[in-house]
């Protein structure tokens, strides 16, 4: 057959067309619909289908078809399900289903369950070790069989089709291992809530994990005000056998101090005015589970003795009863205080911070600021969850005065900035407009231009006036606290005129 | 590839007319197959075409997907204001085996016409 300028451009702009369509495509599935769409129409087919068996894989998959009645997929399908075997290794290319084939069961299968659809010829794509696709094609309109250049036409789409599935195959790797490496980085840089890649937030991690098993075991966490204590202590519980048992967060210095033990470990009726019901307390309440103690240097020391004999002898008894209970529970208990000073000072009696099992220190932000960069990507994606709008991104120059700042109120002041920056800021990313940092005194200083003399002076005023409060204007010890004479700390006090 | 195109139906002597007008590509199935449904109680179908563009293996995809419908309810499918560029395609693709191809809407609706009378008779 001779074809026209029309039909000739017709069939180079159909390749032209099929090669560009298929160049966009990245997965196996698109890449055929793509190949059957062309092939059915350039040649004005009445139907089409395309079954693919994957290597390592058992059957056949129906992935695509054209023209093909609903009860034909159905049959098809049934057939599918039951299982087919591919075994086919060499045929490739176009096959017609009437000749005579030497291998193979597939083949012969295939040929079966292609006629039962009404296909007459099938091309065999092969992506060598990974993929068999059957490309089953019916009568055309026409009614005769390809001619030449008709053949070499579906050469010419078959062997780009064997390309691109190559190509799309790749793809899928590639997706699939960044993936993998994404699913490793996240599982590497965060545990649970806790986002850090530093060294010292790893040994965190590691700790965490080691110590969850073992279900007694009651720890102490120690750590500047929003550095994640509550979060460590939900780590170990959700890693730990106990973790279908209750978990209890009690922070001590919310409780009235005449309360605390009734609290803890309950009451029985009309042991003290305002007792009409007999209660339990939280350690009954969490039995079998966990119950975490925030900040419980605050607790009185009284309340502490009976927490020591809780961990010691798992006994405790409620206020008013002679009874004696036992307690089945992981205490976890955790102090924003400096743990020397709180010994030192006898907010934490000894005893009890030394019947700890385990001690976990969390660093303060300022102190793992690589860590920053993870956390801001963290909260900024979280803001956008909660709020249901897109992720702003954090433009460098703000990035940097995020890194330069000390963090005194560490990841939680890190959160309530983003927050705030977040609603602020206008358009996609924020800047350092959008980012309101908390002014201590020492930074003011410098961003006043103080001179150094100067600087320094109010950097001596702060701390002196810190170690009185913390002193209760107590100037002995707050010379004690500075490590100086009290005779050094009046005269200091004297000239700054502070007192 | 171009995709302004545009599908409409109407009615011109009880024939059903289904208008394509522009480039014939996979855009147009959709609208095609819906204005063939509209039409489905009718034995004859006429198609014209108009403002040629140009004609794509998905166009003939789409008229195939109609010629298979037309089959299955026993309707026949007219053609008329085919360029020579459609008609040397609707030749090579064997779509004129299929559908009837007249040179002008008035002659397929006399073919139509004297055709429905001789069934009528």
């Amino acid at each position: 057959m001779q074809l026209n300028e029309y039909q000739l451009l017709f069939y180079l702009h159909a390749l032209y067309e099929f090669a560009n369509e298929v160049s966009k495509r990245r997965n196996v599935e698109d890449v055929l619909k793509s190949m059957l769409s062309t092939v059915v129409g350039t040649f004005a087919i009445r139907k089409g289908m395309v079954l693919t068996s994957h290597s390592g894989d058992s059957g056949f998959d129906l992935v695509t078809h054209q023209h093909l009645e609903p009860s034909a997929v159905e049959r098809v399908s049934q057939q599918l399900s039951e299982g087919i075997q591919d075994n086919l290794e060499e045929v490739s290319g176009l096959v017609k289903l009437s000749s005579p084939v030497k291998n193979a069961d597939t083949l012969s299968t295939i040929r079966e369950l292609m006629a039962s659809a009404g296909m007459t010829t099938v091309i065999v794509l092969r992506v060598q070790g990974k993929l068999n696709a059957y490309v089953g094609l019916g009568e055309m309109l026409r009614g005769t069989p390809f001619y030449e250049h008709q053949i070499e036409l579906l050469n010419a789409v078959t062997s780009h089709t064997e390309v691109a599935l190559e190509n799309a195959l790749f793809c899928q790797d590639i997706i699939q291992e960044n993936q993998q490496l994404k699913e490793a980085l996240h599982k590497r840089y965060r545990f649970d809530n806790i986002i850090g890649q530093s060294a010292k937030m790893q040994e965190i991690y590691q700790r965490i994990q080691q110590i969850a098993g073992y279900a007694n075991y009651s720890v102490l966490i120690s750590g500047e005000s929003g550095t994640g204590k509550e979060l460590i202590a939900r780590a170990i519980y959700h890693h730990s056998p106990r973790k279908d048992k209750k978990f209890i967060a009690i922070n001590c210095a919310a409780l009235p101090q005449t309360l605390v033990e009734s609290q803890l470990f309950g009451h029985e009726k009309g042991i003290f005015t305002g007792a009409t019901d007999t209660r339990k307390g939280f350690f009954e309440v969490a039995e079998g589970g966990t119950i975490f103690l925030d900040e419980i240097a605050e607790m009185p020391t009284e309340t502490q003795a009976k927490l020591l004999r809780v961990l010691d002898r798992k006994e405790f008894m409620r206020l008013g009863e002679s009874n004696v209970r036992t307690a089945d529970v992981r205490v976890i208990a955790a102090t924003n205080r400096d743990l020397k000073e709180a010994l030192a000072d006898g907010h934490l009696r000894g005893d009890l911070f030394f019947r700890f099992d385990i001690k976990i220190h969390t660093p303060p932000l300022r102190d793992r600021k690589e860590d920053i960069p993870l956390l801001v990507d963290a909260f900024l994606e979280k803001i956008a969850q909660e709020n249901q709008h897109p992720v702003q991104e954090m433009s460098p120059q703000g990035l940097k005065l995020l890194m330069d700042y000390h963090w005194p109120g560490n990841v939680r002041e890190l959160e309530n900035v983003l927050l705030e920056a977040n609603m602020v800021s206008e358009g996609n990313a924020i800047r350092t407009k959008d980012i309101h940092l908390s002014q201590d005194e020492l930074q003011t200083a410098i961003q006043e231009g103080l001179s150094l003399k100067d600087s320094v002076e109010r950097f001596k005023q702060m701390m002196i006036e810190k170690a009185l409060n913390d002193c209760e204007g107590n100037r002995s010890k707050a010379a004690t606290q500075l490590g100086m004479s009290r005779q050094n700390l009046q005269n200091m006090i004297k000239r700054m005129n502070t007192t | 590839m171009e995709s302004e195109n545009q599908v409409t139906l109407r009615e011109r002597c009880g024939i059903p007319i289904i208008e394509i007008s522009g480039t014939v590509s996979g855009s147009i199935e959709k609208d095609l197959l819906a204005a063939h449904k509209s039409a489905c109680q009718s034995q004859n179908i006429l198609i014209k075409f108009v403002e040629h563009g140009r004609i794509y293996s998905s166009g003939i995809n789409a008229l195939i997907k109609l010629v298979a419908e037309a089959e299955k309810r026993g309707q026949k499918i007219h053609a008329t204001g085919l360029s020579d560029h459609f008609f040397h395609i609707f030749s090579l693709t064997a779509l004129t085996k299929y559908i009837h191809v007249s040179p002008s809407e008035e002659e397929a609706l006399d073919v139509l016409k004297r055709g429905c009378c001789r069934e009528g008779r």
